[in-house]
């Protein structure tokens, strides 16, 4: 039993685990690296992708909201665990705008029914407002009135926004760790560093040189993958996505409280005047959706905004279509 | 200049130097001869501070590695077995970095170029050198300090006759500058040719050393019948012939190392045993005792194996 492919096979083992350093790199490297990336992408607890802030509200809210708000907190073991923080319109906002929530929810005032305010190219939103959806259609009777939609433009909720700041961090840790990881391995195969260190030189300061060496290197990154993100900014999505990253620390605060919520067509608008003012929120645009040959351009129906779902997702899915006609 | 007592070194499942002891004089020539793994370059390093010795101690002009090691490294220069230079640099510019590491200016790469006899290659890539080329500059890189003490692991290994030539030229030259050297080599000639002072090595320890007089003095008064046979037959009868004083057999090649008192003696009683014993001889030499055959009666073995 002595056959080429398994020598060739045994071999890379062998070649693997007779290099002790090896199972550092290759097993508790991963680990500990996961481990840390856990706590720096986990941090704030919870699931962020399933929460809805609901909008305090003076007025009493229908039994079944009420009820479903409190088996849904109760069980986290749904298919979806969403989390209703109680905020007011405000904060909600903020909120949306930092990606804390992925939207958020208020009663249409005088109704059982319900007005969701996300930005339709978040697939994280759609996906909260359809899990919300499908478990309130159960719970609500058929007679109730439909919900509807609000589209918000809000800055660095796409899996874009997500995506670069994420490859940027990605390409510094990988640089980092094979540029002068796997720089110092090279050189000691080669017995370099043992003859370097045969020398007066100081052993801090050739650290140091690698160090600068992967600094230097890393702005040059950053600034090349600043610069095409930048230019690809319209390509890539219609806002700045890197831009947004940066503006997070700076967030403008939508501070005005001088609304009436006298009628929905009233808190329609003032959403428009509102958010425009704020600055980072802005309505949305017309879907790719007519509606009676004329794009309306704020408030979207219920159907309409799951039309706009499918569309973006390019999806013809029966079921969904069936929910449409409804 | 440098000694060492009782130095032992073992590895996980070696024991490379077993008990060595020496001393070198300042400004002398020092080959440490012996075949591969007889712990040349583990001695070696341990002179050189890289390696710590397990026990035994080692001083040189007085000092220690444990608490000169600043002054030590500036007055010497060494060459390691094997060493890969950054293949992307070119030979001035692994001079100048090296320089660097002594607080030198790149005054210093031109007169080493000149030196090691690489000053038109000043601008090529480490990594377009030749193997002899690379061995040149790392004796360059030995050089640059000016080193009282130079240490040069095995730096002829693999080269071609010429490739040797050259080296050996510059450190002949080396030799008027009064810089101490030792040096590791498997190559007899390459000891005769150098040094003063010769240490032979096999497993860890020192078999026999001298100067080169010295050594011959004390052992050419044997000679040497060596031979290739086509088998081992009449081996036995051959150790007994009248006068001879030990053989050595290698099993591999049928050569046969018999050294004897008196070739005139001895000679015919050994063509008489071949004859009997209906061996085939297929080389016969004779010879007065050299340094290699000094090596194969004192370890069994050849130099080269």
């Amino acid at each position: 039993m002595n056959k080429p492919f398994f020598n060739l096979v045994a071999l890379q083992f062998k070649e693997f685990f007779r290099e002790p350093e090896i199972i550092f790199w290759a097993f508790v490297l991963p680990i500990v690296l996961s481990w840390l990336l856990g706590i720096a992408i986990g941090s704030g607890g919870g699931t962020v992708s399933g929460r809805a802030a609901v909008i305090e509200s003076s007025e009493a809210t229908a039994d079944y909201w009420i009820s479903w708000i409190a088996r849904e907190r109760d069980s986290s073991r749904g298919e979806h665990a969403i989390d209703f923080p109680i905020l007011t319109r405000d904060d909600a906002i903020v909120a949306l705008k930092k990606g804390e929530i992925s939207l958020f929810i208020e009663r249409i005032p005088g109704s059982d029914s319900l007005r969701y305010f996300f930005d339709p190219r978040s697939g994280e939103a759609q996906m909260t407002y359809l899990t919300l959806e499908r478990s309130l259609d159960g719970a609500r009777g058929t007679a109730s009135p439909p919900s509807e939609v609000v589209a918000l433009r809000i800055q660095g909720t796409r899996y874009v926004d997500f995506l670069v700041p994420g490859l940027l961090a990605m390409d510094i840790m990988s640089s980092a760790l094979w540029g002068i990881g796997w720089a110092l391995i090279e050189i000691r195969i080669k017995k370099l560093l043992r003859r370097m260190a045969a020398t007066p030189m100081h052993k801090s300061m050739f650290l140091a040189s690698h160090f600068v060496t992967r600094l230097i290197v890393n702005a040059l990154e950053f600034v090349a993958l600043f610069v095409f993100v930048y230019h690809q900014r319209h390509h890539l999505s219609d806002d700045a996505s890197l831009g947004s990253v940066l503006q997070l620390p700076s967030l403008p605060r939508v501070g005005d409280s001088d609304r009436s919520e006298a009628s929905a067509h009233d808190a329609r608008r003032f959403d428009t005047e509102h958010l425009q003012r704020g600055g980072g929120l802005r309505p949305g645009r017309a879907p790719r959706v007519r509606a009676g040959g004329t794009r309306r351009a704020f408030l979207l129906r219920r159907h309409e905004a799951i039309q706009m779902v499918l569309i973006d997702r390019g999806a013809r899915d029966a079921t969904a279509g069936a929910r449409i006609s409804r | 200049m440098i000694s060492a007592r009782n130095i032992v070194k073992s590895f996980k499942d070696v024991r490379a130097v077993r008990g060595v002891s020496l001393e070198i004089p300042r400004g002398q020539y020092i080959a440490i001869l012996g075949p591969n793994g007889a712990g040349k370059t583990t001695l070696v390093e341990m002179i050189e501070g890289i390696q710590k010795p397990d026990a035994g101690e080692i001083r040189i002009l007085g000092k220690s590695w444990s608490t000169d090691e600043a002054h030590l490294r500036r007055i010497m220069g060494l060459s390691l077995q094997e060493t890969a230079y950054i293949d992307k640099l070119t030979v001035e510019e692994t001079l100048n970095l090296f320089a660097s590491f002594f607080g030198l200016g790149v005054d210093v790469a031109p007169r080493i170029l000149d030196l090691i006899n690489l000053a038109d290659k000043r601008k090529s890539y480490v990594m377009n050198l030749s193997h002899g080329m690379r061995q040149r500059l790392s004796i360059g890189i030995a050089l640059i300090n000016e080193p009282e003490i130079l240490i040069l692991d095995e730096p002829t290994t693999g080269l071609d006759p010429v490739a040797r030539r050259e080296i050996w030229d510059i450190l002949v030259d080396l030799k008027k500058k009064k810089t101490s050297l030792i040096l590791t080599t498997h190559y007899m000639e390459e000891a005769e040719y150098l040094c003063d002072y010769i240490v032979i090595m096999d497993r860890g320890s020192v078999v026999v050393e001298g100067t080169l007089e010295e050594l011959l003095t004390a052992h050419t008064h044997r000679e040497v019948i060596s031979f290739t046979a086509s088998d081992r037959r009449g081996a036995e009868a051959f150790s007994r012939v009248e006068g001879a004083l030990g053989l050595v057999w290698d099993e591999k090649s049928n050569r046969g190392h018999l050294s004897v008192r008196d070739i005139v003696t001895s000679l015919p009683r050994f063509l008489e045993a071949v004859e009997r014993e209906k061996a085939t001889l297929l080389a016969l030499e004779c010879r007065k005792m050299n340094l290699d055959d000094l090596f194969i009666n004192l370890t069994g073995r050849h130099l080269h194996e």
